[in-house]
């Protein structure tokens, strides 16, 4: 292959001189000129899967000649109409990077830090792979094998072999995942009222009625190219609400906009329930009525529980004597910046499009320090309307019949058993952090609290890890605790496409294969009514000498350990990860990758398997569509059991009592005192229904005047695309910002008192760090508040990510560096949200 | 990502110097007719400069084209509707000309039919090229430029470029390539009465003063696009256009011209005065048109 | 004779610059060169805002300013009503680039692509450069598509200009413009303005439609229905 296309080359190149010598013109335009007269090769659409946000779209790859030309939606998907956003396209520079690291490489200098050259020398995969595993054994050698940290990033459907079975059969306890540094927290409202932790799907085609918690659905996560489809048609039938500190995309094409003060969220949530309530317009087939059938909620009144009949919902009469009774919309209009007249349009215009009526949670509203209740408190209002899991409501999806991770337990030595028994690097379960996903205490992840457990050692001291497709000392709020924290860990191996920031800390760095081309591996996904499977395929030989990071680097870890005297992980890999078609044994890192590949999606490809959805002819089929469709899933389906500790959709969640209960028992005190630790203000019963918080923030305002608060670009790939051209020069189609450049959204206002003018340099400063960017004067952001979209200030990565990246010098500034580490405690989540920080403005 | 204009000072060099050239031809041609002895040492001058300057104006039209070796295919690829075209024509028409014109007075062989009808074809191309520079720029309909306007005050100021040049010459006494002999003649041909060169110098400036007002006000009343780019032009060069454009260029010189029409008004200007104030012409001539160029093409937002 | 053009629907646009970026990807268009590309206006004051993008492209004038002022005919239009350009006649004058009432035509200055003919690499021996990947593919660009060649230059050299063609090489074999297909909201459709039953027509029949600068008299013909 790579033959081929260097005498392809070098033949063009001659002619290129040729032509060069005659007329004086430069090789390239020769090449093309060549190019002319040739007829159009034909190339192929092969299927794969983008993953440039979480929607994991089903997409295909036009191949010519072995090299990847365009992205298109795959036609077969059905969940995304068979097209793509921005981002698939861009996937394409992303894989054809100049950037990209092509060689396993190993630090020189044994010195780290931000402005220390690595001096990085290429070796081969059998020294790089060697080195780790002399690592590996030598704690478990040591008998601590815990010290080992598996820091997953954006991971595959396949995650497990490497996250899950090769961490906890080395023997540590430490697989932590990136999942809460940009979610989690927006899952914990549906959970604790209606006991789903996971994102919802939304009945769009069926809708009337649209409020968008700081989600900005045409242009990120999740499901964008369904909704960008659908989104002219839902604009006609339905009112679009955005509610969203900035005009962003999607209030852009909203017909209201409701520009809340950042962390106000809560206060509309509740003052729209007061509404709904206080006006008699909640469903009555979902919630219930007055027994009398005369509506009692008035407003400051509270009520007896016994007049309320309730039907799929549980403490109604509870939440509006707790919490709704004082929450008018005069109360929240003082608060969340827009008009009391505003807020009683909308929440009547919601009400009365029940049941067809959508309230779309997102991290905006829900990743702040306290914003575990204002995400309770906004989903709640489905319930209120009766759209959950109805016609023109929210959705659960429906099933993907994939495999599980077969069990490791018998390949586990004392070893291995003993050291998986430590904590958890992270710090889950700690009092102040009960991270209580699916109702556990210490259930869920707190990824950006390793940086803390790393530096203070606690619960132990981290020795080496290993890190794949994640870019902490980036993409986490308070970037400079990771960067301390990698400064001082004595072996880092990084598993990149690209030199990033992580990479700066390696000891050792791996070159991995680019997800959407060149890895083999599958994903399951939901949108537009259905869930799904889609391949992730290798569409093109790779030109760089790259592996597969979550199913090949596990293997070859494996057979080296075992070449050292450990060989239960490979044991593992070979007795249960055979080909589901022949029943062979992998003895290749590519044949394992392929076998557990077939191995996990085995139920969507195998004609045999029972499922509720498409069917296909086999694996070949399965590579060749790309996608496996389920049916759509049916209305109602949890109506009779919600599966909260009620069964019922609950305004008073007994399900969080029991998990902040139980929480409060392991660390022996109460729930007050848990409130107390996780810095929320309410004390008492107010703990288990949705309420009103006041957000909190950091710096005063006396020195730090504006607030400051972050949002997503449309072009982001998870902050990877920022090294692409494209990236760069389209980046002004996020509402307010400029190409090749990273600016702070500032109302003019502001501006004016602070006598500074779109593109002059300012330096942002926050309690906790300092970054310089632009500045634009927008009137699409309040006075008094700052927005800067994430995904610019790379100070590594590469060329074009970068100012000049031997200098270190950023392209703007990276909004992580100014926002302070702190989290929504209860879902374990990084609150990057809300405003969490005030900052100050200087020019520069 | 910096926008540049598409075409850098190289263009205004070919339609300053261009404008030089045929401002000198058309005085050459216009001494010739009005004494062809008398003065006939800067008729030829000016029939020898002609040339260089148009040529010298396009060599840096052509260094400014992407591709200036397929420059000729504006002959044989002729666009009836381009007047980039016609002006391929007439200026390689006129180059001919002119070049046959100084051969004739370089050989000192004016009086024959070959050469009046050197000097009427001469005459008629050197307008079109003049003319064609305004022309082209109102052709591409770029707000500044449309309206015909700026036809005429490119075409004044070619002449009026042409006639302070030949000034400058004339009181400097230059007179390079001219013969001895020739030079003997037209000091004995030169006591009576004879051209007043201060009189067509006040008619053009204050001609051209009177078009470039004329030119601003309507800009200021000609639409939303227009009055824009016209404010634009004055943001960025008003300091510029007025000081080099308007006073030194014009105003100045009509002063001059006039009192010194006024004093004597059949006598010439003193020297020392012809010799700045032609200057001046020059230079706000150059100004003139460089900041016009540059201005015209300043892009807008586009309206929706 | 046809007259193609296209209608864009801005109430179904979201404004998210597919149409751009996967513009530069069919017709290998080089860096800070747009074919298609947009217009954004925020108007108003906190809250009152309104923000709105107009993607833009040639507008394949009926009376095309940039075919009257070029003086070799390198602008011409074809049998479909395109606006299209030879880049063998063009000698680089940019009186195109003048004439054009819409920005649209680009000129250029260096030889193209020179990001994939860079030698740095930031790790010596342990990152690619721009050239080494183009070499390792083997194509002037990664991704080059060439299926552009067809009908222009695959790649327009230094030099002269180059514009938005409306895909002729993909109308040529019965496809849309890759704007067309890429574009997620389905917002544009392209046709023959002469057929009379032609999508275009009705969309344009059905809705009012707005040109860009109808004023500068070219008759353009890319139309926009509905609003942002």
């Amino acid at each position: 292959m790579k033959m081929t296309r260097r005498r392809f080359l070098q033949a063009s190149a001659a002619t290129g001189l040729l032509v060069a010598g005659t007329t004086g013109l430069p090789a390239l335009k020769a090449l093309a000129q060549d190019e002319n007269t040739s007829t159009s090769v034909e190339g192929k659409w092969l299927s794969t899967l983008c993953q440039g946000c979480t929607t994991w779209c089903a997409i295909q790859a036009y191949v010519v000649d072995g090299r990847v030309i365009k992205v298109r939606g795959n036609p077969n998907s059905k969940a995304a109409h068979g097209k793509t956003c921005p981002r698939g396209h861009l996937a394409i520079q992303q894989l054809y990077d100049p950037d990209r690291v092509k060689v396993p490489m190993k630090r020189t200098n044994p010195k780290k830090g931000r402005t220390e050259d690595p001096q990085f020398v290429s070796i081969t995969w059998e020294e790089a792979i060697d080195t780790i595993t002399d690592k590996m054994m030598e704690l478990r050698n040591n008998n601590e094998p815990e010290k080992y940290l598996l820091l997953r990033g954006r991971y595959s459907g396949m995650a497990d072999i490497f996250y899950d079975a090769t961490t906890k059969v080395f023997g540590s306890p430490n697989n932590i995942s990136h999942s809460s540094i940009c979610a989690e927290a927006e899952k914990f409202g549906p959970y604790y009222t209606e006991a789903y932790w996971d994102y919802r799907d939304y009945d769009l085609a069926e809708t009337r009625y649209v409020l968008l918690w700081g989600a900005d659905p045409v242009a990120s996560n999740r499901q964008v190219p369904h909704v960008i489809n659908v989104w002219g048609q839902v604009l006609d039938q339905a009112t679009v609400v955005a509610i969203d500190p900035r005009l962003s995309a999607s209030a852009a094409k909203a017909q209201e906009w409701m520009p809340v003060i950042p962390g106000e969220d809560g206060a509309l949530a509740v003052a729209i329930a007061h509404v709904i309530l206080a006006e008699g317009l909640w469903n009555k087939e979902f919630v219930g009525d007055f027994k009398e059938g005369v509506n009692l909620f008035k407003k400051g009144e509270s009520i007896s529980e016994e007049s309320f009949e309730e039907k799929r919902t549980f403490g109604l009469v509870k939440w509006w004597n707790l919490e709704l009774k004082d929450r008018t919309p005069e109360w929240a209009s003082e608060r969340v910046g827009v008009p009391a007249e505003q807020i009683i349009r909308v929440a009547r215009g919601f009400a009365k499009a029940a049941p067809y009526a959508i309230s779309w949670l997102s991290p905006g509203t829900a990743m702040q320090v306290r914003g575990g209740y204002s995400a309770m408190a906004a989903h709640a209002l489905n319930a209120l309307v009766g759209s959950v899991e109805n016609v023109g409501g929210t959705l659960r999806g429906s099933s993907v019949p994939t495999g599980k991770l077969p069990s490791y337990e018998v390949y586990q030595d004392a070893v291995s058993k003993k050291g998986t028994k430590n904590k958890k690097i992270d710090q889950r379960g700690y009092k102040e952090f009960p991270a209580l996903k699916s109702g556990k205490s210490g259930g869920g992840v707190l990824t950006n609290r390793v940086a803390d457990g790393m530096l203070d050692k606690d619960p132990y001291e981290i020795k080496m890890a290993i890190a794949y497709w994640c870019n902490h000392p980036f993409s986490c709020t308070g970037a400079q605790r990771w960067e301390k924290a990698l400064e001082q860990l004595p072996f880092l191996v990084h598993i990149t496409t690209n030199p990033s920031e992580m990479a700066q800390y390696a000891d050792i760095v791996l070159p991995a294969a680019m997800s959407v081309f060149e890895k083999w591996s599958f994903n399951k996904s939901k949108a537009n009514k259905i869930a799904f499977a889609s391949i992730q395929q290798r569409v093109v030989e790779p030109i760089w000498d790259v592996r597969i990071d979550e199913g090949e680097v596990s293997w070859l870890l494996a057979e080296s350990l075992a070449k050292k005297g450990f060989p239960n992980l490979i044991e593992y890999f070979k007795n249960e990860f055979k080909d589901p078609e022949t029943g062979k044994s992998p003895t290749t890192s590519m044949e394992f990758n392929m076998f557990a590949l077939k191995y996990y999606t085995q139920g969507v490809w195998d004609p045999s398997k029972e499922k509720k959805g498409d069917t296909l002819n086999g694996w070949q089929d399965f590579v060749d569509k790309g996608v496996w469709n389920s049916i759509e899933p049916s209305y109602f389906k949890n109506w009779e059991d919600f599966g909260t500790e009620t069964t019922k959709f609950e305004f008073y969640s007994e399900t969080l009592k029991k998990a902040l209960e139980s929480h409060a028992e392991k660390h022996k005190t109460n729930v007050d005192d848990i409130m107390e630790a996780t810095k929320y203000l309410a004390r008492g019963e107010l703990a288990f229904v949705p309420h009103y918080e006041e957000p909190f923030r950091w710096g005063e305002a006396s020195e730090y005047p504006f607030i400051f608060f972050e949002h997503r670009s449309r072009l982001n790939r998870e902050a990877r695309s920022a090294n692409t051209l494209w990236y760069q020069e389209f980046k002004d189609v996020d509402p307010g910002d400029e190409a090749w450049n990273d600016v702070a959204k500032i109302n003019p206002i502001d501006g004016a008192k602070l006598s500074i003018q779109s593109g002059d340099k300012i330096r942002i400063t926050s309690p906790t760090g300092s970054i310089t960017c632009a500045v634009k004067l927008w009137e699409g952001v309040r006075p008094g508040t700052v927005a800067k979209c994430y995904g610019q200030g790379h100070w590594a990565y590469g060329k074009v990510a970068s100012l000049d990246y031997g200098k270190r010098t950023p392209r703007g500034g990276n909004n992580n560096e100014i926002l302070p580490a702190d989290w929504e405690r209860l879902s374990g989540s990084t609150a990057r949200h809300g405003g969490v920080t005030r900052i100050k403005i200087e020019k520069v | 990502m910096e926008w540049h204009a598409p075409w850098d000072i190289r263009v205004t060099l070919d339609l300053f110097l261009g404008g030089l050239g045929i401002g000198l031809f058309l005085l050459s041609v216009l001494l010739t007719a009005y004494g062809k002895n008398r003065y006939r040492k800067l008729a030829a001058i000016g029939a020898y400069l002609a040339p260089v300057l148009v040529g010298v104006g396009v060599l840096f039209l052509l260094s400014e084209l992407g591709r200036p070796e397929r420059f000729l295919s504006t002959l044989y690829n002729f666009n009836i509707q381009s007047v980039t075209s016609w002006g391929g024509i007439f200026q390689v028409a006129f180059m001919v000309l002119s070049l046959i014109y100084a051969w004739l007075y370089f050989k000192n062989n004016t009086s024959g039919s070959f050469f009046r009808v050197v000097w009427g074809f001469g005459t008629i191309f050197a307008i079109f090229v003049g003319v064609y520079h305004g022309l082209l720029l109102a052709s591409l309909g770029r707000p500044l430029w449309i309206g015909g306007m700026v036809t005429a005050l490119f075409f004044v100021s070619s002449l009026l470029g042409g006639t302070a040049l030949i000034l400058l010459i004339k009181e400097l006494g230059m007179s390079w390539g001219v013969s001895q002999k020739m030079a003997k003649e037209v000091a004995s041909a030169s006591d009576g009465k004879g051209f007043n060169f201060t009189v067509l110098f006040c008619i053009l400036t204050t001609l051209q003063l009177i078009l470039v007002l004329s030119w601003q006000v309507s800009l200021s009343r000609g639409g939303l696009e227009t009055a824009a780019t016209a404010n634009n032009m004055m943001d960025q060069f008003g300091g510029l256009w007025i000081g080099f454009v308007l006073l030194a260029g014009l105003i100045i010189p009509i002063l001059g011209s006039l009192y010194s029409l006024i004093k004597d008004r059949t006598s010439e200007m003193s020297k020392g005065m012809a010799v700045v104030l032609s200057s001046l012409v020059i230079v706000g001539g150059f100004t003139f048109k460089y900041i016009v160029i540059a201005a015209g093409q300043i892009k807008f937002p586009i309206p929706f | 004779m046809a007259r193609y053009g296209m209608v864009i629907d801005l109430h179904k646009c979201v404004g998210c610059g597919a149409c751009g970026i996967t513009c530069k990807n069919e017709n290998n268009v080089d860096r800070d060169i747009f074919w298609a590309h947009h217009l954004k206006d925020t108007t108003g004051v906190f809250p009152n805002v309104k923000y709105e993008f107009v993607p833009t492209l040639c507008n394949h004038c009926d009376d095309a300013a940039c075919v009257k002022s070029c003086p070799t005919k390198a602008m011409h239009k074809d049998d479909k009503g395109l606006t299209l350009h030879d880049p063998k006649k063009c000698i680089g004058c940019k009186s195109c680039m003048q004439a054009c009432p819409y920005e649209v035509i680009s000129f250029n200055y260096n030889a193209p692509h020179a990001f994939w003919r860079d030698l740095a690499s930031v790790i010596d021996k342990g990152t690619a450069s721009g050239q080494e990947t183009a070499q390792e593919v083997g194509a002037p660009i990664p991704y080059y598509n060439p299926d552009r060649a067809a009908t222009y230059e695959g790649i327009r050299s230094k030099g002269i200009v180059e514009k938005c063609t409306l895909c002729d090489h993909r109308l040529a074999k019965g496809e849309q413009p890759y704007c067309v297909d890429s574009c997620p909201a389905g917002a544009r459709t392209v046709g023959d303005f002469d057929d009379s039953a032609s999508e275009v027509n009705k969309l344009i029949a059905q809705y009012c439609s707005r040109q860009l600068k109808p004023h500068a008299g070219t008759k353009p013909k890319v139309f926009y229905i509905r609003s942002f």
